[in-house]
């Protein structure tokens, strides 16, 4: 492998690091994370997979909630390149709810959830500055 | 004689593909176990899994041995000493000891990569350290390949994790903080050579991944 690619990995790595810490630090005031000894709230996943992206799982709609979502993208914002992949994974539901989340980007947040699943009170979740799509257009070709 | 004429038209000319385009498109287009049939070298070698005995076929671990020689990692790498914070117990990337910096590069990729048990799960518990550091080091190796989407492949992994965890401490009797490095090892192992669909199939997918990764890579630099 190239030098280059080496260290770009290398350098995302350091961001990934710092950003999914982070990630974890604002969830942590609003839920608890999923350990070995009790399943919790959500779950962010610490393991670098390549991609400038850290991904979340929410147990728990009320994560899903526009300010703690605002201030991750106010996060995101200092890693250019960089989303976070916030995933609606509500236990009892893996197999009946559709794959669904949002992709919080420094300009933007793209917006794969199906309301029709949720209860009424989620239903009707804005985020601004959001696009709306399919989970296969989250990323353009 | 009634002369036939075609009820449908004619599928449309595709573009032009290089050889390479269309073994792209083609591998992309696999699903786990057609890729199985149709790279059996790959995917049905003697790391497959074996339907009869429903578990891991022998010599899978010598394939992940291989995966992680071919993504630099080594089991007698140097690691950061106690002290260095987060990055205390991980690999060092062969830079010696002393304290990683901020952008710190030694020019090779060795960090990173799949937890067989996930490490923000493992966070929090009251383990030994020298028991903590079997499951830090319990990783396939940097990952090139993997672009998340809102999938829920990874709560379900956990899910199963925890669950083999809890069993483990009761079958054990056993309290997290009495965890020995042993055990811990042979908790990580089992995780590894799991057949619940839910630890076995993220691990495969990973893989795959993996390979597809490295299989275009070879291609690139054959053209």
């Amino acid at each position: 492998m190239s030098t280059d690619e080496d260290r770009l990995h290398e350098e995302r790595l350091e961001q990934f690091e710092r950003l999914m810490n982070l990630v974890d630090r604002v969830m942590k005031q609003f839920g608890r994370h999923d350990s070995l000894s009790a399943l919790g709230d959500y779950s962010v996943l610490g393991d670098y997979w390549g991609y400038p992206q850290v991904k979340v799982d929410v147990h728990d709609l009320r994560l899903l909630d526009p300010y703690i979502i605002e201030w991750l993208k106010n996060i995101v914002a200092a890693f250019p390149g960089w989303e976070i992949v916030v995933t609606v994974a509500i236990r009892g539901h893996y197999d009946d709810w559709p794959d669904m989340g949002l992709y919080v980007r420094a300009h933007e947040i793209f917006d794969t959830l199906q309301r029709q699943y949720f209860p009424k009170e989620f239903q009707t979740l804005e985020y601004e500055g959001s696009r709306r799509g399919a989970e296969a257009e989250a990323w353009p070709l | 004689m009634t002369r036939w004429t075609p009820t449908e038209a004619p599928p449309p000319h595709r573009r032009w593909q290089s050889r390479q385009e269309i073994l792209r498109e083609y591998l992309d287009s696999l699903v786990q176990w057609n890729f199985g049939v149709c790279a059996p070298s790959i995917m049905h070698g003697p790391w497959g899994w074996d339907f009869k005995k429903n578990g891991y076929a022998v010599g899978r671990l010598e394939f992940f041995e291989w995966l992680e020689g071919k993504a630099g990692f080594k089991l007698d790498q140097p690691r950061w000493p106690k002290g260095n914070g987060d990055d205390s117990g991980r690999w060092s990337g062969g830079a010696g000891t002393a304290s990683p910096g901020i952008g710190h590069n030694s020019g090779q990729a060795t960090r990173g990569g799949h937890h067989f048990v996930p490490r923000k799960i493992f966070d929090n518990e009251p383990l030994r350290p020298e028991t903590r550091k079997v499951f830090e080091d319990g990783v396939t190796g940097p990952l090139r390949g993997g672009r998340h989407q809102n999938s829920k492949e990874h709560s379900t992994y956990n899910e199963a994790v925890y669950e083999h965890y809890q069993t483990f401490l009761h079958n054990k009797g056993i309290r997290p903080e009495e965890m020995t490095p042993q055990q811990a090892r042979k908790l990580v192992n089992e995780v590894k050579r799991s057949s619940d669909p839910r630890v076995r199939d993220l691990n495969l997918r990973i893989y795959r991944r993996e390979i597809l990764y490295w299989l275009r890579r070879i291609q690139r630099g054959n053209e």
